[in-house]
């Protein structure tokens, strides 16, 4: 579905319901806006990475601004803009001044609620707050485990809360729709940004929350993704596990996709751990793989190859919750750079795998939030 | 030497601390670790309007607090409000009640907030404000100073 019709679909929905409680307030008690901005300089050692080049990058930047409006006392439109610049990543091009992250439409009556339009897909513990600096240890989450995919949903999404009591409480969301996806790949003849879409996008999402500030999530999906060329069919699961304590927190979460046309079997994970020395002073680290099956090795059985391996380490200088400066030092190998590492190699008709590259790169940023 | 000169608090003096020695410390570092919790609870009062549960325990306030649930334990709608983060009485809260500090709370809000699923409660300045909000909010659930005026149609609710 088209950003236009997700639209419509989302006014026309908060047009039917407007009118029941249009006079009972001003438009200044309705509308609330809140913002974001993750704004950092970043280069890398080697070879490209994330568009950050060996001389370094200011034109690195997340905004957000998000405006709700409350219909009535069930019923609000939220939409939510995002402005990006990435860098010297090819992703530059595909990716505009001003987008609409999310456009929707939600009812809720008490402990359920339901969102038409574009919305925020709830995928593991971080992916709807993926572009939000003040509540997330580095720069950025994980690309590893999130990608640059599945941040929104073009459809509908349903979700029901609960409370059993003794600190137990549980997070159900199911939904269906599409989603617009890129990735970038380097090629022999240069980098290129593939986009592709996901369509009957059906999947659930439940959270449990328990004492000890434990939570656990899992994540399931299916659809059809379709290119210009193909037309394939993708799976993914994803468990999830955080413990957040007064002084630490560890967050773990896997991702594991398989489907065909082409094949895929994709192994994505993070762990991320943070030590708060003081109210002020985080420290965190950061580990994360995104393994690849290789399909296609000439007379060799298929063979799962590292296509990043990343260790991160980060300083966070606490302001205020609402504004965080960090300082994040990362060391990537495998062959997901923005150059071309070639992942296997034919000798004597036998295909092998070739060597990792390495590159090293830091990020100095500051977030805010209003 | 085990128990000689002024290393009084090596591990090899503690194994000869004689028996009451020892319970007596262990009872007075008990004593320490509840009182700062028991001093929080008395910081606030927790108010609520006329349809709300008479008690709650801990868990259940604190899920109400963070919009984990939007009911009452009675199924009556609750509609938490807070004070301003930089209110004493609410850190008291916030820590007594939440467990956390008010920092980390408003990190869970953001998250909430920019992750599209829930929003904060109102925010308001005073405890005047507090109980004009649950006064006139069916469902309206907050906290005030211990001692604090609770008028008519405001119920006091009892935390277990």
């Amino acid at each position: 579905m088209r950003l236009s019709r997700i639209l419509g679909v989302a006014f026309v929905a908060a047009a039917l319901i407007t009118p029941a409680a249009a006079n009972a307030q001003g438009v200044a008690d309705r509308l609330t806006v809140h913002g974001s901005l993750n704004a950092g300089y970043g280069k890398s050692s080697d070879l490209q990475i994330y568009g950050l080049p060996n001389d370094g990058t200011a034109d690195y930047r997340i905004m957000t601004l998000q405006f709700r409006y409350k219909i009535s006392d069930n019923d609000e439109f939220v939409t939510q803009q995002l402005n990006r610049r990435v860098g010297d990543s090819p992703l530059k091009s595909a990716v505009g001044d001003l987008t609409t992250q999310w456009a929707y439409w939600q009812h809720a009556t008490g402990d359920f609620s339901f969102k038409v339009g574009r919305a925020p897909l709830p995928r593991g513990l971080v992916n709807e707050v993926r572009y939000i600096g003040t509540v997330l240890p580095f720069f950025r989450v994980p690309i590893e485990y999130t990608t640059e995919a599945f941040d929104a949903v073009d459809g509908a999404v349903a979700n029901a809360r609960h409370s059993w009591g003794r600190g137990w409480s549980t997070s159900t969301f199911g939904f269906f729709g599409g989603s617009e996806n890129r990735s970038v790949r380097a090629t022999a003849s240069g980098l290129t940004v593939r986009s592709s879409r996901a369509t009957n996008l059906v999947g659930g999402q439940a959270y449990v929350d328990a004492p000890g500030g434990i939570r656990l999530g899992l994540y399931a999906d299916a659809y059809e993704r379709l290119t210009d060329t193909t037309h394939g069919h993708r799976v993914h699961v994803s468990p999830s596990a955080q413990i957040d304590r007064d002084r630490w927190m560890v967050r773990g979460e896997f991702m594991r996709e398989t489907g065909h046309v082409p094949n895929s079997d994709l192994k994505q994970w993070y762990v991320t751990g943070v030590f708060r020395a003081s109210e002020k002073v985080h420290f965190a680290t950061e580990h994360s793989v995104e393994q690849v099956r290789q399909f296609t090795l000439p007379k060799a059985p298929n063979v799962d190859v590292d296509g990043m391996r990343q260790t991160g380490a980060a300083i966070n200088y606490l302001v205020s919750p609402a504004t965080v400066v960090k300082f994040e030092h990362h060391w990537a190998a495998g062959y997901n750079f923005e150059s071309l590492v070639p992942t296997t190699a034919i000798v004597s008709g036998v295909a092998h795998v070739l060597p990792p590259a390495k590159s090293n790169f830091w990020i100095v940023s500051l977030a805010v939030a209003f | 030497m085990p128990g000689a000169g002024p290393a009084s608090d090596s591990p090899s003096t503690l194994r000869l601390m004689p028996p009451h020695r020892l319970l007596q410390s262990l009872l007075v570092g008990a004593a320490l670790a509840v009182l700062p919790a028991a001093a929080s609870a008395q910081a606030f009062t927790v108010v609520a309007h006329s349809s709300a549960s008479d008690e709650l325990n801990k868990a259940q306030l604190a899920d109400i607090m963070l919009k984990k649930t939007a009911k009452f334990p009675n199924g009556a709608p609750a509609q938490p409000v807070d004070l301003t983060k930089t209110s004493p009485i609410r850190a008291a809260f916030s820590q007594a009640i939440l467990g956390k500090a008010v920092g980390a709370v408003e990190s869970y809000w953001q998250t909430q907030l920019f992750g599209g699923t829930i929003v904060p409660p109102a925010q308001k300045n005073s405890d005047a404000d507090i109980i004009e909000y649950v006064k006139t909010t069916p469902g309206g659930i907050g906290y005030v100073a211990a001692g604090a005026a609770v008028p008519s149609g405001v119920k006091t609710i009892t935390v277990k």
